[in-house]
This record gives C-alpha cells, sequence and structure tokens, in this order.
C-alpha cells in the first residue's frame, strides 16, 4: 500500500481519481445487463430489420391497398377537421337551420304569391274545353299553385314576340294539339302587329297599372267571385299577371313576375303579346274616347274581385288587334250584323266591341283554326263581321260563349265563356244601341 | 467478429439502419455494460428494480429511430446516454419523486469539506480494478478499503441531484469529456461544469467523513458496520 499524499484536484475538468477508483471498485462496477433483457432487445432489433424487409418485399399495389384501406378514413377526418373546411360545414349546417326555420312559418308569412297571383295556374291547370263544349260547372276555389317562376321565365320571351316552343313545363292536352299552329298563328300576329313595342316598353310599369285599374273596374261590373268563375283554361292561363292598384308593393311585384306557367299560356301570350303590347299602349286614348265612363281607381273597391282583378288586365285578348284598328281608323272598316247590311264604324259599336272584351276579360280561349263555331243558340245567337281590306273579323254571341274567328294566315279562333249576366248585358247594349 | 468490429459507432448505426442486425450487436455489445452501469447508478438504490425496463427502453428507442437517426454534432455515444438520462427522469417522475433540474439543488452552504488529513491517508487511487484474486496482503488490504469505498460512494451518490449525478456518472464513469456531458444533458457547458463541481464537492465530503484510513477503522454508527 502506498501512502502518498495525493493533492486533491482542483480542475473540475479532470476526473477525481480517487471517486473514479471508487467507482471501478462498486460493487455493481461489473454488472452487465441480464443476458434474458440482452435477448429481448437484440430479438427486437432484428425483428425491426426483418420487418422492414418484409414492407420491402411486398408488392406496391398492396401496399397502396392497404395504405389506402387503412388510412382513408384517418384521411378524410383529417380533410374535414381542418379549419377552413370545418367553417365551411357549419356556414353550410347554419344555413339550412336558417333556411328550414325560414320555411317552417306559416303560409301566409312564407311570402308565396297571394291567392289571385296563383289564379292563373289554376286556371290553366283545368282541362281546356272545346269551343261547342257546354261550360263546364263553376270551378271550385284554387288549389295552391306551386310554381309560378318557370311561366315568369317564359313572360319576357313571349313579350318579345318569338314563338318557340320552349320550356313547356306543364300544359292542357288538348290545347297542347295546336301547338304548331299556335306558334304559327303567333308568329303571324306578332308580323301583323304595326309596331311591335320594345321590350322595356311592355314592361312600363304605369300602363300595368293602368291596365290593372281597368280590368279592376271590369271585375267590379261584372261581379264575378272566384267560386263562380267558370275555367276558360288557357285563356285564363294566358293571362299575364299584374299588380292591381290596391294590390300591396310586394304582392304586386310578385303578381308582376308571375305569369301562366303551361305552354299553352304561353303561347297564347306570345300570339298576343305584341298586339296586346300595342293595345295596351293605345288602350289609354282609345279607352279614354269611348263612350263608357268609367269609374275611378279610387272608388273600385280595392279587394272586391281580386282574382280577376289580378287576371283580366294583362289577358292577351284577340279583340286587341281589331279594337286598336278600328280606334286608329274606323272609316276603313265595315260591319254587318246577323246578314244585314254593312255599315261603317261607329263609336257605339266600338263602345260595344270594348265591352264584350272587358265581359271576355281573361276568359279567352284559343282554339284551332278548324274549330267550327258553333251556333247553338239559334235565333237567340248574336253574330257580328267586321271587315277590312282583306281582314275579317267573325263574332258570334250564342248563349254566354263568344267566339271570335279572325282570318288571315293562318286563322285564329278564340273562344270565351261570359257570365250570363254579362252575356245579357252585351245582348241588351246591341238591341239598344246597334240593332 | 465480423468487419462491423473495426467501425465507429456512427457507422455502426447507419449500417444496422441498412440493415445489417449485425452492426446493432456491435453497437450493443460496446455500450451495454456502461449504460446498464450508468442508468443503474443514476436510478439509484431506490429505483433500482426499474433498471432494466429503462435499459430496454433506451436501446428499443435506439432501434426505432435508426431510420431517422443521423449524427447532428453528437457521437452515437452520446445520444444513447441522453436517451437513458431522459428515460430515467421519466421513471423518476411517474414514481413520484420531484426531479429538479436545478444543478445548485440543496445547496444552502458550501458543503462540508474534510480534512485535508483523510485524503493522505488513503491509498493511491488506481485506475483499474484490483483484481479479487490477487493474494499479496496489500492488494487485499486495498481491494477491501476500494470496495468499501465503492460502496460508500454508492450510498453518497444516492444523496445527490439527479443533474449533478448524472454530471458525475457521465463524467466520471463514462469519461465523457465535459463537453459531452453538456451535450449529453442538453445543457450548457458552465452548466455542466458547474454540476460536477458541487457533485465532487459533495461525494469528497461525504466519502471523506465516513471513509477513514486504512490503518484506523472507524465505526460508521449511522449504518451500523465499519467502513
Amino acid at each position: 500500500m502506498s501512502h502518498q499524499k495525493p493533492i486533491p484536484p482542483s480542475d473540475d475538468e479532470a476526473p477525481d481519481a480517487w471517486l473514479k477508483g471508487a467507482l471501478l471498485h462498486a460493487p455493481d462496477a461489473q454488472v452487465d445487463a441480464p443476458a434474458a433483457l440482452t435477448h429481448n432487445i437484440l430479438r427486437e432489433s432484428r425483428l425491426a430489420l426483418e420487418g422492414e424487409a418484409a414492407v420491402r418485399r411486398q408488392p406496391r399495389s398492396v401496399q397502396a391497398d392497404a395504405t389506402q384501406s387503412s388510412h382513408w378514413l384517418i384521411a378524410a377526418w383529417n380533410r374535414l377537421t381542418r379549419p377552413a373546411v370545418a367553417a365551411g360545414f357549419a356556414s353550410v349546417m347554419v344555413a339550412t337551420l336558417a333556411g328550414v326555420l325560414w320555411w317552417d312559418k306559416p303560409l301566409d308569412e312564407k311570402g308565396d304569391p297571394p291567392m289571385a297571383a296563383r289564379a292563373p295556374e289554376v286556371v290553366a291547370a283545368a282541362p281546356a274545353a272545346p269551343a261547342t263544349a257546354p261550360m263546364p260547372a263553376p270551378m271550385p276555389a284554387p288549389a295552391p299553385a306551386v310554381s309560378a317562376a318557370p311561366a315568369a321565365v317564359d313572360a319576357p320571351r313571349g313579350a318579345t314576340g318569338v314563338a318557340q316552343s320552349t320550356s313547356s313545363r306543364r300544359s292542357a292536352p288538348e290545347v297542347m294539339a295546336d301547338k304548331e299552329a299556335l306558334a304559327g298563328r303567333a308568329q303571324s300576329t306578332a308580323k301583323r302587329a304595326d309596331e311591335p313595342l320594345p321590350r322595356a316598353k311592355l314592361a312600363k310599369p304605369p300602363q300595368r297599372e293602368e291596365v290593372a285599374r281597368e280590368a279592376d273596374r271590369d271585375s267590379a261590373k261584372a261581379e264575378v267571385s272566384i267560386a263562380a268563375a267558370p275555367a276558360p283554361a288557357a285563356a285564363g292561363a294566358a293571362a299575364p299577371p299584374a299588380a292591381p292598384a290596391a294590390m300591396p308593393a310586394p304582392v304586386a311585384g310578385m303578381a308582376a313576375a308571375a305569369s301562366p306557367p303551361p305552354e299553352t299560356a304561353a303561347l297564347a301570350q306570345r300570339e298576343g303579346s305584341a298586339a296586346f303590347a300595342k293595345s295596351a299602349q293605345d288602350r289609354s286614348t282609345s279607352l279614354q274616347s269611348a263612350s263608357r265612363a268609367a269609374p275611378g281607381p279610387a272608388t273600385a273597391p280595392a279587394n272586391s274581385a281580386p282574382i280577376t282583378a289580378f287576371v283580366a288586365p294583362l289577358v292577351a285578348s284577340p279583340l286587341a288587334p281589331l279594337l286598336t284598328a278600328l280606334a286608329n281608323a274606323p272609316e276603313a272598316w265595315r260591319w254587318q250584323a246577323d246578314g244585314g247590311e254593312p255599315q261603317a264604324v261607329t263609336p257605339a259599336l266600338q263602345s260595344w266591341l270594348q265591352r264584350l272584351d272587358q265581359s271576355a276579360g281573361a276568359r279567352w280561349v284559343t282554339l284551332g283554326p278548324s274549330t267550327r263555331i258553333d251556333d247553338a243558340g239559334g235565333a237567340a245567337a248574336l253574330e257580328l263581321r267586321v271587315t277590312s281590306a282583306g281582314t275579317s273579323t267573325r263574332i258570334v254571341l250564342a248563349r254566354n260563349t263568344v267566339t271570335l274567328q279572325r282570318s288571315g294566315a293562318p286563322p285564329t279562333t278564340s273562344s270565351a265563356v261570359l257570365t250570363p249576366v254579362a252575356a245579357d248585358a252585351l245582348r241588351k247594349a246591341w238591341a239598344d244601341t246597334l240593332r | 467478429m465480423t468487419a462491423t468490429g473495426t467501425l465507429s459507432d456512427d457507422a455502426l448505426m447507419a449500417t444496422y439502419a441498412s440493415g445489417s442486425a449485425a452492426a446493432f450487436e456491435q453497437l450493443y455489445a460496446r455500450h451495454q455494460a456502461g449504460l446498464y452501469r450508468f442508468v443503474r447508478r443514476l436510478l439509484g438504490s431506490a429505483n433500482a428494480s426499474q433498471t432494466d425496463e429503462v435499459f430496454q427502453d433506451t436501446w428499443l428507442r435506439v432501434v426505432k429511430a435508426r431510420a431517422d437517426w443521423a449524427p447532428q454534432g453528437a457521437s452515437f455515444r452520446t445520444w444513447l446516454f441522453t436517451l437513458a438520462h431522459h428515460r430515467v427522469i421519466d421513471v423518476l417522475r411517474r414514481s413520484g419523486r420531484e426531479v429538479s433540474m436545478d444543478a445548485l439543488e440543496g445547496d444552502g452552504s458550501e458543503p462540508w469539506q474534510p480534512e485535508g488529513l483523510a485524503w493522505q491517508e488513503w491509498p493511491a487511487p488506481i485506475s483499474a480494478p484490483i483484481s479479487a484474486h490477487a493474494s499479496a496482503t496489500p492488494q487485499s488490504e486495498e481491494l477491501a478499503f476500494w470496495r468499501r469505498a465503492g460502496e460508500r460512494l454508492l450510498h453518497c451518490l444516492d444523496g445527490l441531484p439527479l443533474p449533478q449525478r448524472s454530471a458525475f456518472l457521465l463524467h466520471h464513469d463514462d469519461d465523457m469529456a465535459l463537453s459531452e456531458v453538456a451535450a449529453a444533458l442538453d445543457v450548457g457547458f458552465e452548466t455542466a461544469k458547474t454540476r460536477l463541481r458541487y457533485a465532487m464537492k459533495k461525494l469528497r465530503a461525504c466519502m471523506g467523513a465516513y471513509l477513514a484510513p486504512i490503518s484506523v477503522p472507524v465505526v460508521d454508527s449511522t449504518e451500523g458496520g465499519a467502513l
């Protein structure tokens, strides 16, 4: 044993020899890892390598399939949980919830078109009756109409006079049979129109309101109720909606946007749109010159007959071209009644024709060109023929049905079922002033 | 031994990552003893039963990290002991012990320093363990002394805070330079140096107070045995 006097190390970086010596002789100095533990660790190291090699040997497709199948959900979930995607889904859900809550309101609060706006569609949905057939029973209360939008899409197209048989979603079968003929007549009608108004002019609100007021007055006179209204389907559907003066602004807007959805209605509207546009423009002057004194809008009951008031003003009346022509050049026209002598057109005749037009309102139904006019009224039937150079219009009022047959290429035939009161009033006016 | 016996630790790790199990076995053979001892001493006598778990976890982490492992300024050995150190901290925390990483923990004052005479009576330090088969009297006496010194040192190590203990063990037992110690403990050089300094002072005091010179054995009243 050497009893030297070692100097305690002052430099901490140099190991202390005595402490190191003690560590070397500590009881655990020679302890190794247990053999089992060593075996496990080495086995794990080999297994890791073998597993890696097995994965390497695995076909790429199998790897891809396994990866795809096992991680597809995880990847999808990871994508869905991204903040942007999650926010998008949340926005959609909130919008859906708000929409559902909004639609859950009562029908009146949903902003659905009023009953008046739905009337044309209901009328259009009814099967069109042939001109010779007796008029059907009064229609029941109109069922809720679902879509006025498709017809609204068609409305401007029809106003331009372009007769295209597109976008036909619903139609009355009987009228559809004459679809091609109607289209041809619509073209000819558009051609005959003297100066087709531009589209923007047609949509002029003041004219529509004025026409609406006229219709309002007519409906008040005719005392037509909704329930008693018969179903001249296509003619009713052909009525472009308008907002009555008394109608609230939103309802009026909706009514203006709505138009008859059936193809028949669209065709009928196209047929008469050009002439109606002009007549609507001229009505303000021609109707003022009429002998009849119409009550002012303010005096008309605002909601006396909402459906009729709504439907009537924008009907493409087949009489409109004739009335316009008579107002413009009465000297060029002659008329004869019941086979009598031709006579010059007088204001009384014009007034009677206007009254007939207003009584028919929106009930005009366009029939096939070869439709035979029913003169079932026999002696009681009233037949009027208005002629000009190359143009002839024959009007027959038999019982409650008025039929209008216009010559030309192609010829057109329209029919309207009047109320008994209106028909009697017309006969009486005819007898008083013209016979 | 294969050709991998001459490769460095980093090369062996790279070879193992490329698919050679023998390289890992070589690595394991090189470091298993030192690592096992380090883990055991770092855990202390109270947690010695968890030595195997920490040791195995450390090596399994090496296995798992083979593909991603790349020497980044530190040697494989340093990285290996860093892994073990972290696992020891995890185990100690899991066992409910507060593991403070403050190097000066418990140092309210300067540690007690034994009288200088204590060192003077000790046998000369040795760099290799004395063989137990040495039969000469002085050597057997010295062997007994160093064995008692070793036991005492382990007891003193248990009283050291973990940062100081780990710094001392890495520096004295595993022969790491102070810079490597700092890297292994993920601390700065000065911090490692401070930890080591405090650890050595405490151990010297602990050893000198109870380790009497060979010629004058004393009875350790606290442990009831002669030191």
